[in-house]
Formats: structure tokens, C-alpha cells, sequence
């Protein structure tokens, strides 16, 4: 058979003797045995090791969760929103209320500051509807747009530094505002935004700024409500 | 050498029993992958990977004799380079034209020394390396290579047609070279 002879010729070969092979054969026994290693499992593991790290898990769980419902509460009274939010520069206390909410103009809060705010508030971006997008279309109630603005306006001599913890707790806010207009069955902040009739019958929320891409606005039939709307 | 002790070793994820084992068959083994590429990096890769995967299994394994184990992490490494080697081939480029009337009479190859002929082999087209390394060296015949390619049976035996014909050419021409 014409391989064998062949296939054993090549087996019997020196690889010293191969020109221009230069082959480290300890080299690749490091790289083979770091991979061996990394899936190797360790000797002193056993199962109680997994057990303790349960453990450990179920307690960070419960202290995090005991955390957040001590000092991230917030509390709700027909309707009413009150918190507040107090830090080392600043405090701020917001009572909101959508029915009490009277003005339709919109504030003039810069939109780099804002995004820069909200874009730094994890608890925000993970929950908002339609983030972390630029384009993302924000909606707060007058109030607490009127609190926030001298903060956005002049962060500096509000003592607020962006990359401080205020402005997540601001954002914060903002989103929480959010979800008391989401109560009222306003639904969802793109449509009372962008639809004027709305936000006359309504008187609220206003924008403070708006998407960039408006095609995407005026086009995103995804949207439940606007068919709500509509078929009123 | 215990091989049977070693994998049992092996079995335990024991280190040292690891590199013994590694010890024992890295060698032959490159000589294998060496075939199929015409770079040393590759033929590295696919040791490293194919090594990888006999230790990761070697729970599966029941030791026989020294051949069977050797046999089997061949034939991973084999698999292994075949995957490299599809991965970035397409054998079905080269036609099967002319694949039944084919000559295989490379009975020259016999003569050269095992260095000479591992550097053919290593400079021939990738396709037609591949197909020679299964059909000539491991005894493959083309349905099998047909399957393990995923190419036709015309498109094997055209590749290897063509091999041996490059490897005809290069023999002759060294035979002029050196006036045997």
C-alpha cells in the first residue's frame, strides 16, 4: 500500500532535519497548558463550595434589597409624588401633582447638560423607554422642569458637578416623574409629546427637548397610544 | 512508558501526568498537522487545539494499546485541521473535470527522502494538499474525503489528480537538476 509506506516514511522523519522549521515544543506545551489549566477544576473545590458561595449570593441579595427599601424609597399618596433628594451641594424637594400642573410652555433647559445628566444615570437609562439613544425624547412635568433648570442653567453655582451623584439622583427624578405621567394613563412620553391636542387638553407634560430625528417621531407606528389617541 | 497509568492520571486532571502525555505525543502528532498547512503557526494552532480537546475528553477514552491512542488523538487532530482548513477553503473552486481517467502512478514519491517530500507536500495548493494528506498519507478513499470536505467524490479525485500531477512535474524537474 502505497500511503503506508509513505505515511510511515513521514512518521519516521526528524523534525530537526526539516529545513526552516523552527518548532518550540515547549512553547506550545505553555499555551496548551494554560488552556488545560483555566478548565482544569480545582482540587481543593468541593461541593460545599458552591454551597458558600449560595450564600454569600442570598446575603448580598438581601442587604441590597434591604438597601434599596430603607434609603431609594420612595412614597405614593393618590396620585402625589413627594421625595426627597438630598446631597452634600443640594436638596431638593418636589411635590408633583399632574392635575395642579398649569403651565404649557416649555423650558428652555439646554439639551447638552441634560443629556449629559441623564445619559449619566444608570437607573434612567436602563428603564427609560427608548434609551440610551440620543434621540431620546424626555418629558418632565413643569415643576419639576422649573426645579431643575437653575441646576441645568448653572450647575456650578448650583454646586452641581455632572459627574456628581446629584445629577443621577435629578435624573432620577425626572424618570420617576415619568412614571406618574405613565399612571395617568398619558402613556408613553413620545406621545404627549408630539401631539399638540394633547398636550392642550392635557396642559402637561412639556418637552424639554425633543428627538433629533423627527421621520422617526412622526413615522414610529409601534407606538400604542398614538392609536389611542388617534381614536379618540 | 505506562500509558495506561499516565491517562489515568489525565482522567484526574493531573498536571505533571499532562505534560508526560504531551511529552509522548506532541511530536508525532506535528508531524501530522505539519502535513496539512505550509506554516508553522497553523500547524501549532491545530496541535494546540486538537490536544486540547483529546485532555477536555479524555474521560471518554478507554486505553487499549499505545496504537489505539495514538489513533484517536490523530484523528482529532485531523478533524481539527480539516476544520481550520474548510474554514477558509473553498474546494469546490477547483473543477472535476477529466476525474475518472486519471494516472495515480506517484510511485516516485517513494524514493525521495522524508524531508524532500514533506516540503512537496507542504507547497502544493491548499485543496489539493488536503486531498493528497487524506487519500495518499492516511488512506482515505474519496467518498470518505467527500464527506469530510463536504465536496463531491469527482471534485476529491480531481484535486488529487492534480496534486500528483504537480508532484510528477517537481520530481522531474529535480531529477533534471540533479542529472539522476
Amino acid at each position: 500500500m502505497e500511503h503506508e509506506s509513505l505515511r510511515d516514511k513521514l512518521e519516521l522523519m526528524d523534525l530537526n532535519q526539516v529545513d526552516g522549521l523552527q518548532w518550540d515544543k515547549e512553547r506550545a506545551w505553555t499555551r496548551l497548558n494554560g488552556q488545560l489549566q483555566s478548565t482544569n477544576p480545582k482540587k481543593d473545590i468541593t461541593w460545599y463550595s458552591g454551597i458558600a458561595a449560595s450564600l454569600v449570593f442570598l446575603i448580598l441579595s438581601l442587604s441590597g434589597y434591604i438597601m434599596l427599601n430603607h434609603f431609594g424609597s420612595s412614597k405614593r399618596d393618590g396620585g402625589f409624588y413627594k421625595k426627597q433628594l438630598s446631597s452634600n451641594s443640594i436638596t431638593i424637594k418636589e411635590q408633583v401633582c399632574a392635575e395642579e400642573c398649569e403651565s404649557t410652555e416649555p423650558y428652555n433647559i439646554p439639551e447638552e447638560p441634560l443629556k449629559k445628566a441623564l445619559y449619566t444615570a444608570p437607573v434612567f437609562a436602563r428603564t427609560i423607554h427608548d434609551t440610551p439613544k440620543q434621540d431620546s425624547t424626555v418629558v418632565v412635568s413643569p415643576n419639576i422642569a422649573q426645579k431643575a433648570k437653575p441646576i441645568y442653567e448653572n450647575p456650578s453655582e448650583q454646586g452641581v458637578d455632572f459627574n456628581r451623584s446629584e445629577v443621577k439622583e435629578v435624573a432620577e427624578d425626572i424618570y420617576i416623574t415619568k412614571e406618574t405621567i405613565a399612571e395617568r394613563s398619558y402613556r408613553t412620553e413620545g406621545i404627549l409629546s408630539s401631539t399638540p391636542l394633547a398636550r392642550k387638553k392635557y396642559k402637561f407634560p412639556i418637552k424639554l427637548f425633543q428627538r433629533k430625528n423627527k421621520s422617526r417621531s412622526s413615522s414610529d407606528k409601534s407606538i400604542p397610544a398614538l392609536t389611542l389617541f388617534a381614536s379618540k | 512508558m505506562d500509558y495506561k497509568e499516565l491517562i489515568k492520571r489525565c482522567k484526574k486532571r493531573d498536571p505533571e501526568a499532562q505534560k508526560s502525555l504531551y511529552n509522548q505525543l506532541s511530536v508525532p502528532i506535528y508531524k501530522v498537522c505539519i502535513r496539512y498547512f505550509d506554516n508553522e503557526f497553523d500547524a501549532e494552532d491545530t496541535l494546540i487545539s486538537g490536544l486540547y480537546k483529546f485532555f477536555h475528553n479524555i474521560d471518554k477514552f478507554e486505553y487499549n494499546n499505545e496504537a489505539k491512542l495514538f489513533g484517536w488523538v490523530k484523528r482529532i487532530v485531523v478533524n481539527e485541521a480539516l476544520m481550520l482548513i474548510r474554514s477558509r477553503t473553498n474546494f469546490n473552486m477547483v473543477g472535476s473535470d477529466n476525474a475518472q481517467n486519471m494516472s495515480s502512478d506517484i510511485s516516485p514519491l517513494g524514493d525521495l527522502h522524508a524531508q524532500d517530500l514533506l516540503k512537496m507536500i507542504r507547497e502544493l495548493p491548499v485543496g489539493y494538499r488536503t486531498v493528497f494528506n487524506l487519500h495518499v498519507i492516511e488512506g482515505y478513499n474519496h467518498v470518505e474525503i467527500g464527506e469530510m470536505l463536504e465536496i463531491k467524490t469527482n471534485t476529491s479525485k480531481s484535486q488529487l489528480h492534480k496534486a500528483k500531477a504537480i508532484l510528477k512535474k517537481r520530481i522531474n524537474k529535480n531529477s533534471q537538476y540533479y542529472g539522476t
